[in-house]
């Protein structure tokens, strides 16, 4: 049997405008091209925050260090967690999702091209009013979740243009999101059934749902926040009767969502790449996809953990905290359908098989200290110490080290149409290993000794050996992600050309060449399963034991 | 180009979802108004 192809749509003029200058950059409302610049602009940020957390830790690095004074610790601590999250972590998935979502569902495009670059540009905007604060009066310092009334009260406008820069992002991420959820649900190609889509763009979908229904909340407190602060109102504003748990409320209620909006593309990226290392199919497709949407659904029911320490009833606190353990579930879920993907399989150790591996570990880590975190008891104990500083790093900063990395060394070829250099990608990927678990695990030992986060020095020479060896760990995490960098612009230049399928994928995207035409396919092979370019290359094998039969 | 049925799709899901938005940003709003005034 012949693979038979539906032709796709004519293929139309390039849709960046034509040729390879800036301004057919600039211009461009071609996905992939929107998707290369949300990647470009997302690790830039990246290496800003990460330039901000190594100021943190040489600061950090001794006691009574005075590398910079408290004030500028603040902002810089304040702009590492934003920039991070705001900046890179949730940006990032769009940058990947709006390169793959159209090719893994066989589409030529994304649903509103216009609107899609106005999501890039509004990013960008929105980075840049947001670290023009440091040439004003300087940038907020009242932490990533600006928490009334140091926020209310924050002199200058370093806090107005920390809350408009997050508008502007905000509305960029609601605008990016619905152009997701159009396109995956209307501009699938034929016999691409949800119940066949991809597992990244599973969590794409789920990533855009959740930031429909949670934007809006923080645009609200957002927009109170400004009032307070400009305006007299007194929403928030103790002085005035305000209510600052308020402020609090509808922070975690936008805000643990996110944690899953971060979290789930990242563990669509494993569920890609496990597989294809692994050469099996996915084990329990469908449990991962539930596992998915459970998680979107529990993430909307536990926002209270974050604020156990603020008093609730016994009967609220245990709500929070049942609810909060139940997540564990379809996570477990989808960690033992990861093992069981592995499971037997012929395990093929490239790179993004490795960072995908080491995602697992290291997330199961931050998975089980979220557990005892959960627990209220536990968790009054540890409030604001370190502790929840590593727990933290340990469930979202895998996805930015572990999980993109490994989506980056996956698509990397499919998206410039070279091969990174392995040997270099191997040795990043350790250096990476030992310097994240330096950074991060003795942090655990510094919350249970008592060191509280968010400080800007310390006396307690106690603390100093977990402080040092965490300081010494983000330099080697430092010169890892450097490493990887390098390997990304020394292989742009490079003669390892990247063939359209280098690692014999299953979804779509690796069925059209490397990098892909402006059009995406000149046709679409027939979609009768989740694996399509295994059918594909299955087809093909019987063809050719028919043909020498 | 995209046809014109999907497009008319795209159109009307996209509304549903804005309008949607605006309706919790408005709900927040009303929530911060009870909580803090009422």
């Amino acid at each position: 049997m012949v693979t038979e192809a539906y032709p796709t749509q004519a293929p139309a003029a390039p849709a960046t405008g034509g040729g390879g200058g800036l301004w057919s950059w600039i211009s461009t409302v071609d996905h992939k091209r929107i998707g290369i610049m949300y990647l470009i602009t997302t690790f830039f940020f990246f290496l800003v925050g990460g330039v901000f957390a190594l100021v943190l830790r040489l600061q950090l690095s001794g006691p009574s260090k005075t590398l910079v004074s408290p004030e500028t610790y603040d902002q810089i601590m304040t702009m590492h967690g934003t920039t991070m999250i705001f900046l890179f972590v949730v940006p990032v998935m769009a940058g990947f999702g709006n390169y793959l979502v159209p090719l893994q569902i066989g589409a030529r495009d994304m649903a509103f091209p216009r609107l899609n670059a106005l999501s890039f540009w509004l990013l960008l905007f929105g980075g840049m009013v947001m670290y023009s604060s440091f040439l004003w009066t300087g940038a907020a310092d009242a932490g990533w979740t600006s928490y009334p009334p140091l926020s209310v009260q924050s002199p200058g406008h370093g806090q107005d243009l920390w809350i408009v820069g997050l508008h502007i992002l905000g509305i960029s991420s609601f605008i990016g999101a619905l152009n997701f959820i159009c396109t995956i649900h209307n501009m699938r190609a034929p016999g691409m059934r949800l119940s066949r889509l991809p597992l990244f763009t599973w969590t794409i979908d789920m990533y855009a749902f959740m930031i429909v229904a949670a934007g809006p909340v923080l645009a609200g407190a957002l927009t109170m926040l400004l009032l307070d602060r400009n305006y007299g109102t007194s929403f928030y504003n103790p002085d005035h009767n305000g209510n600052v748990l308020l402020y609090q409320h509808l922070f975690w209620f936008y805000s643990h969502p996110v944690v899953y909006v971060m979290a789930l593309p990242g563990f669509g990226m494993i569920s890609e790449i496990l597989p294809v290392f692994s050469r099996k199919p996915l084990f329990g497709y469908r449990a991962l996809v539930y596992s998915t949407v459970a998680i979107a659904f529990l993430g909307f029911l536990v926002w209270g953990h974050h604020m156990f320490a603020v008093g609730f009833s016994e009967p609220v606190q245990i709500w929070f905290m049942l609810a909060s353990m139940s997540i564990a579930v379809p996570t477990g879920v989808k960690i033992f359908n990861w093992i069981g993907t592995m499971w037997m399989g012929q395990l093929r150790f490239e790179p993004p098989m490795l960072f995908a591996v080491g995602f697992i570990g290291l997330f199961l880590i931050g998975g089980l200290s979220g557990i005892m975190l959960a627990i209220y008891p536990i968790d009054q104990q540890v409030t604001d110490t370190y502790f929840v500083v590593a727990h933290f790093h340990y469930v979202l900063g895998t996805v930015p080290v572990f999980a993109v990395m490994a989506g980056l060394h996956y698509w990397f070829p499919k998206i410039t149409g070279k091969m990174l250099d392995r040997r270099l990608a191997v040795q990043s990927f350790w250096v990476i290993f030992i310097g994240f678990n330096m950074t991060f695990f003795p942090m655990h030992g510094m919350g249970l000794s008592g060191m509280p986060r968010r400080i800007a020095t310390y006396t307690n020479s106690s603390w100093t050996i977990y402080n040092q060896i965490a300081t010494l760990g983000s330099l080697v995490l430092a010169v890892g992600v450097l490493m990887v960098m390098w390997n990304v612009l020394s292989s742009l230049r490079s003669s390892r050309i990247a063939p359209g399928d280098p690692w014999g994928g299953y979804s779509l995207e690796w069925y059209t060449s490397s990098p892909p035409p402006p059009h995406n396919f000149d046709n679409l092979p027939p979609i009768r399963s989740e694996r399509p370019m295994y059918d594909v290359r299955r087809e093909r094998a019987l063809a050719r034991e028919g043909a020498a039969s | 180009m995209i046809d014109k049925p999907t497009a008319t799709r795209n159109l009307r899901l996209g509304l549903i979802l804005s309008v949607l938005g605006v309706l919790i940003f408005a709900a927040t709003m009303i929530v911060g108004v009870i909580v803090s005034h009422g």
